[in-house]
């Protein structure tokens, strides 16, 4: 099972179950979440993405969030009392507030598990990874440049936190890369996300995407969030070439779409079946 | 040798960490035992001299956890002297915002938040950036109000990507000021 963990801004509650789309929502047990940014923007990528390779919907697990962290400990108690149940394969980390007690409680609860489950982790759940020196342990992180930073510098406890000396410094993705593996300090594959996308694990280079290149992007909130979506079903299909074809995937959406900086990624979401089937036709 | 010398000698680069000052240590003894209850990483410490307000005695915590348990202590009314904020550590180079305009719109940056709004209906379009679990919920209350009619960020959410994208909302709405 395909399992994904995050906050949504959304009342007080736990919210558990396999999502789907319906009528432009995410719906889980019969709640509908929007899905314009966000862990349920990334859950709803997921989705289409499992539901085009007829794969098996992926399980939810959402913390109902305003700013105040109760979602998120709501999120965490039943991750770590239960994920067991859910026999995961992938599990996906997505917003929540980076508690550091969770965080350790959770990876000693994964360790039991009779399977180890891949471990993805982008925003709050990579913040939380880093910040208790286990993100050695994580299987993808899907930084943009400034978190990459962030992941480089081994003291800084927030991406906004990084030494103004490395910030200064201008250094190349490959040097940042170069120091965060060096500290253990990212997981086992990296995906940065930015004007040209990188994919490195254990610190070498395997490829990266800059095209098509659309600038709009940039500003269209939840163009992160569909890439982590698409990654983890890709990866839960077993698909060798996930994370290029995540990247990938998301320019051509962006292109087809004609990508205006008032593109909602509401907008990229419902594209992806389209350009899911033209994708696979041109690679048949 | 002199620069081998001057590296042992130098004083090690720790992490940041945030710093919570009461006035009396009662205070601080029941917010540190609340803060525990909740699972935070917290620890007792002397304050920071400049700091020192009558009580000898403050509680230490994780910057990364610093929104969760200002979220706690609102909650359970509680309410510290000052809290060394994150906010006051922020460098400046984070502080600058940086303006990017395409076909129509304008982008402002500043740290790892953008805000951009249609450059003639001044309507907010899209909030991007930022890991913080508030800014989806900042980001959906923001989307097509009229950056100058709009609610702070700050208000709304309360944690550093927050922050970060109150500067550059302030410095569109003075720079859209500015143009009209």
């Amino acid at each position: 099972m395909l399992v994904l963990a995050g906050t949504v801004p959304y009342k007080t509650g736990l919210y558990i179950g396999q999502a789907r789309i319906e009528g432009g929502y995410l719906n889980i047990e019969n709640v509908n979440f929007p899905i314009e940014r966000g862990t349920a923007a990334m859950a709803a990528s997921a989705v289409e993405v499992c539901k085009f390779y007829g794969l098996e919907s992926p399980l939810c697990i959402f913390g109902g969030d305003i700013a105040d962290g109760k979602g998120t400990d709501l999120m965490f108690q039943e991750l770590n009392s239960c994920i067991d149940k859910y026999d995961p394969q992938i599990i996906t980390l997505h917003y929540m507030f980076p508690k550091i007690s969770y965080g350790k409680i959770f990876l000693e609860k994964i360790n039991t598990l009779a399977r180890k489950p891949q471990l993805i982790a982008d925003a709050g759940g990579m913040y939380l990874a880093k910040t208790i020196d286990k993100a050695y342990l994580f299987d993808v992180f899907t930084p943009d440049e400034g978190e990459l930073y962030f992941l480089a510098d081994e003291y800084a406890p927030h991406p906004l936190y990084v030494r103004t000396e490395l910030q200064k410094k201008d250094l190349s993705v490959a040097a940042l890369i170069d120091i965060a593996y060096k500290n253990r300090n990212t997981a086992k594959t990296t995906v940065v996300k930015g004007k040209v996308d990188y994919i490195y694990r254990g610190g070498a280079k395997l490829g990266e995407v800059s095209a098509p290149d659309i600038t709009a992007m940039e500003a269209v909130g939840g163009t992160g969030d569909t890439i982590t979506g698409m990654l983890s079903a890709l990866k839960y299909k077993g698909d060798m070439s996930a994370e290029s074809k995540a990247l990938n995937l998301n320019r051509v959406i962006g292109e087809r779409i004609t990508c205006r900086p008032s593109t909602q990624i509401s907008e990229f979401i419902r594209a992806m079946p389209r350009i899911l089937e033209e994708y696979e036709k041109k690679i048949q | 040798m002199a620069g081998w010398l001057k590296k042992i000698f130098s004083p090690r680069y720790t992490k940041p960490k945030g710093i919570l000052i009461y006035t009396s240590v009662q205070e601080v003894i029941q917010d540190h035992k609340l803060l525990e209850r909740y699972g935070f990483a917290v620890r007792l410490v002397a304050p920071p001299p400049e700091f020192r307000v009558g009580c000898d005695l403050a509680i230490e915590f994780n910057l990364i956890e610093q929104e969760a348990i200002e979220a706690v202590l609102k909650k359970e009314q509680r309410y510290p002297f000052k809290i060394i904020s994150t906010k006051e550590m922020l460098p400046d180079i984070l502080k600058r915002s940086t303006f990017v305009e395409i076909d129509g719109y304008i982008m402002c940056k500043a740290g790892n938040m953008k805000i951009t709004i249609d450059k003639f209906e001044q309507k907010i379009v899209n909030i991007s950036g930022g890991g913080c679990p508030d800014i989806p919920y900042v980001a959906e209350q923001l989307y097509s109000q009229k950056i100058q009619e709009a609610k702070d960020p700050i208000d709304i959410g309360n944690s550093l990507c927050s922050y970060m994208l109150q500067i550059a909302f302030d410095a569109l709405k003075k720079e859209v000021k500015n143009k009209c």
